[in-house]
């Protein structure tokens, strides 16, 4: 009665060895996991990449790939890029939300000192310091356009 | 895309992808506008990762401009896993993420430091009441992949662990305490409405060894 089957010997056909490379990562009780992942990268595939690895990397690696497996099948154009296409937008529409407070500080901070407030100067510029240096010195934002992808369109998602 | 088409067959150039399987590039082949000839390792990274019958399915049911976007995509993400086999494009993504939450973290203490010239009394000729109102009228930058109920196990890349936070309610809870901060800034639903709380939880992994993947 009970199935000793790991979910991708079951969608295979197959006898499910005892040193099944899928069988720690894809339970029999949830079929829709290897059946995503075998669509976009194909069972050889997951297969190698995980041998490659070692076996206590495997668990996070088969997590990854059903993720993106998932993403690719709901956008078959962008799949997860898409999401980092966005992601990259938001961080700067964030970094430019920074620089203009910042900027909006720097301008009271002078008017503040024309209003003969000194214990505020120091204060603020305290904060600005503080701001300043919070600010990393170049966030890593990935150019995609040596992939050909663009990086403003919103229109994907439609 | 056609006029890429013809010069592929026409040049008597194999495309890289036929060049790859050592086979004949036919004029009506479907690798060729997307993999010219001078670049050999995006098919070959395409076909390590996913398989070029794979790649072949997947074009087939798109349109054909749609197609261009979705070689880009996916040479994105083969070239992602090569470099990180266990996070792959994911990895990017909890990173960017990090990098979204400590702005957004940046943004909420700065708008705590304009604020206190509110108190002051320094109203800069009206800017502050103007910047109040455009800050409070922001729309939805933040994407919403969180959801799942996990933990905090993965202890090698601090990124990584952040990828499956906890629920979405918590996470815009801890941005909304009262810092005058729009949470809306972090919930934007993901056009497939795909919610990671369905995600297993990761698990410790303590290495980002790099492994190269055998062609297939």
């Amino acid at each position: 009665m009970m199935s000793s089957r790991c979910a991708a010997c079951k969608y295979l056909r197959r006898r499910c060895p005892s040193d099944c490379i899928f069988s720690p990562y894809f339970p029999p009780n949830d079929p829709q996991r290897f059946s995503c992942v075998h669509r976009i990268y194909g069972a050889s595939n997951v297969g190698k990449m995980l041998q490659q690895l070692p076996s206590h990397l495997r668990s996070q690696a088969a997590d990854t790939l059903y993720f993106e497996a998932q993403y690719r099948l709901q956008d078959p154009v962008y799949g997860c890029v898409g999401i980092i296409s966005q992601l990259h937008q938001q961080i700067n529409r964030a970094e430019s939300q920074v620089a203009k407070i910042q900027a909006e500080i720097s301008f009271l901070n002078s008017n503040a000192q024309e209003v003969e407030e000194p214990q505020v100067d120091q204060h603020f510029e305290a904060n600005s310091n503080f701001i300043n240096n919070f600010l990393p010195e170049q966030i890593n934002t990935l150019d995609l356009s040596p992939y050909g992808l663009p990086s403003t369109q919103t229109s994907w998602f439609n | 895309m056609r006029a890429r088409w013809n010069m592929a067959s026409s040049s008597n150039s194999p495309c890289a992808a036929c060049k790859f399987l050592r086979r004949k590039c036919q004029p009506e082949c479907v690798f060729a506008p997307y993999f010219p000839p001078d670049q050999p390792q995006k098919f070959a990274n395409v076909h390590k990762v996913f398989g070029a019958s794979n790649v072949t399915k997947l074009l087939n049911e798109l349109h054909p401009h749609q197609r261009e976007d979705a070689v880009n995509s996916l040479a994105f993400e083969a070239d992602m896993r090569l470099r990180d086999p266990v996070y792959g494009c994911v990895g990017l993504i909890s990173v960017l993420q990090h990098q979204l939450r400590q702005l957004q973290m940046e943004i909420s203490c700065a708008k705590s430091e304009l604020s206190k010239y509110q108190n002051l009394g320094i109203t800069g000729h009206g800017l502050i009441a103007a910047a109040a109102n455009n800050y409070n009228h922001q729309q939805n930058l933040g994407i919403n992949l969180i959801g799942g109920g996990g933990g905090v196990r993965d202890h090698h890349h601090h990124y990584h662990h952040q990828f499956f936070p906890r629920d979405q309610q918590q996470m815009i809870r801890s941005f909304d305490g009262g810092n005058n901060y729009d949470a809306s800034l972090l919930a934007m639903n993901v056009s497939a409405n795909l919610q990671l709380s369905q995600f297993p939880q990761p698990r410790a992994a303590a290495g980002d060894d790099r492994r190269t993947i055998d062609p297939s």
